[in-house]
């Protein structure tokens, strides 16, 4: 295992299909990581590691494109990079990049209309937001809210 | 005592909407809705307040079949029925309704609990 991190470097949007193609024509040509972070309130970051798998040991190089939280769009590696095409897919839905130049970015993992991006920081946490169903009651009364030992739940 | 945790059957003549099962569920995965009617009883006497049946959905996508809505229902209308293979296309499927688990309903003397 190699140290990448050494590597890592910072690239502007516009240059980004730029670095990662000089970068396949370095021998870099294993796709070991395609994602991103959600830096709130600082936008997010995608990141892509890629590996020399010719030579030993194996050296890496990370590189990393800082993307606006609102509307992130990054042009798509799919034609460089086939491998790419479902991580894109996958950082589509989980974070809402539009990738241009994609052929296809329909969900990859989430069930069929799922809405809103749940790797974001900003998406709400399903187990906060569901009503309990024991609120309901045949009398039409609302008895308590919430499970008894609820964080937050009323006594 | 065995029990085969395959499915769940439920017995809506027993259920008296209670709501047991949903608040001690521990992830939500039953909701029942209900109603109530005023019924005079045969042969005379005060009205009684009966609560009515009106839908049992239990999400077998989110049950962990831990046995808890059985073991708490005072009337036994919940139970372990043997039907291991009730596969759904989505996960939408795995919601199964009143009618549903009335017909997983195994009888009220083939198991033990």
């Amino acid at each position: 295992v190699t140290s990448i991190t050494a590597d890592a470097r910072s690239v502007d949007a516009a240059a980004w299909r730029d670095s990662v193609a000089a970068a396949l024509d370095d021998g870099y040509r294993f796709l070991a990581l395609y994602s991103a972070v959600d830096q709130d309130p600082n936008g997010l970051e995608v990141l892509l590691h890629l590996l020399d798998v010719e030579v030993r040991p194996l050296r890496g190089v990370a590189l990393q494109v800082a993307l606006p939280a609102d509307a992130p769009s990054v042009p798509s590696l799919a034609d460089l990079l086939p491998t790419a095409a479902w991580h894109e897919r996958e950082l589509h839905e989980m974070f809402g990049i539009a990738f241009p130049g994609h052929p296809g970015l329909e969900p990859l993992l989430l069930p069929p209309g799922f809405a809103g991006h749940p790797l974001r920081k900003s998406f709400p946490l399903a187990g906060r937001a569901a009503a309990w169903p024991g609120d309901a009651d045949p009398s039409g009364r609302v008895r308590r809210s919430g499970p008894l030992g609820r964080p937050g739940a009323p006594r | 005592m065995t029990t085969r945790r395959g499915v769940l059957g439920l017995d809506p003549a027993a259920c008296t909407v209670c709501m047991l099962c949903v608040r001690d569920c521990p992830d939500w995965c039953i909701t029942i809705e209900g109603h109530q009617e005023r019924v005079a009883p045969e042969g005379g006497g005060r009205s009684r307040l009966v609560n009515v049946l009106d839908a049992f959905t239990i999400d077998f996508g989110l049950c962990m079949y831990c046995g808890i809505c059985v073991e708490v229902c005072p009337h036994d209308a919940l139970r372990w029925a043997p039907a291991v293979d009730y596969p759904a296309a989505d996960a939408d499927g795995l919601v199964h309704d009143l009618p549903q688990l009335a017909a997983w309903w195994p009888g009220r003397d083939a198991f033990e609990r």
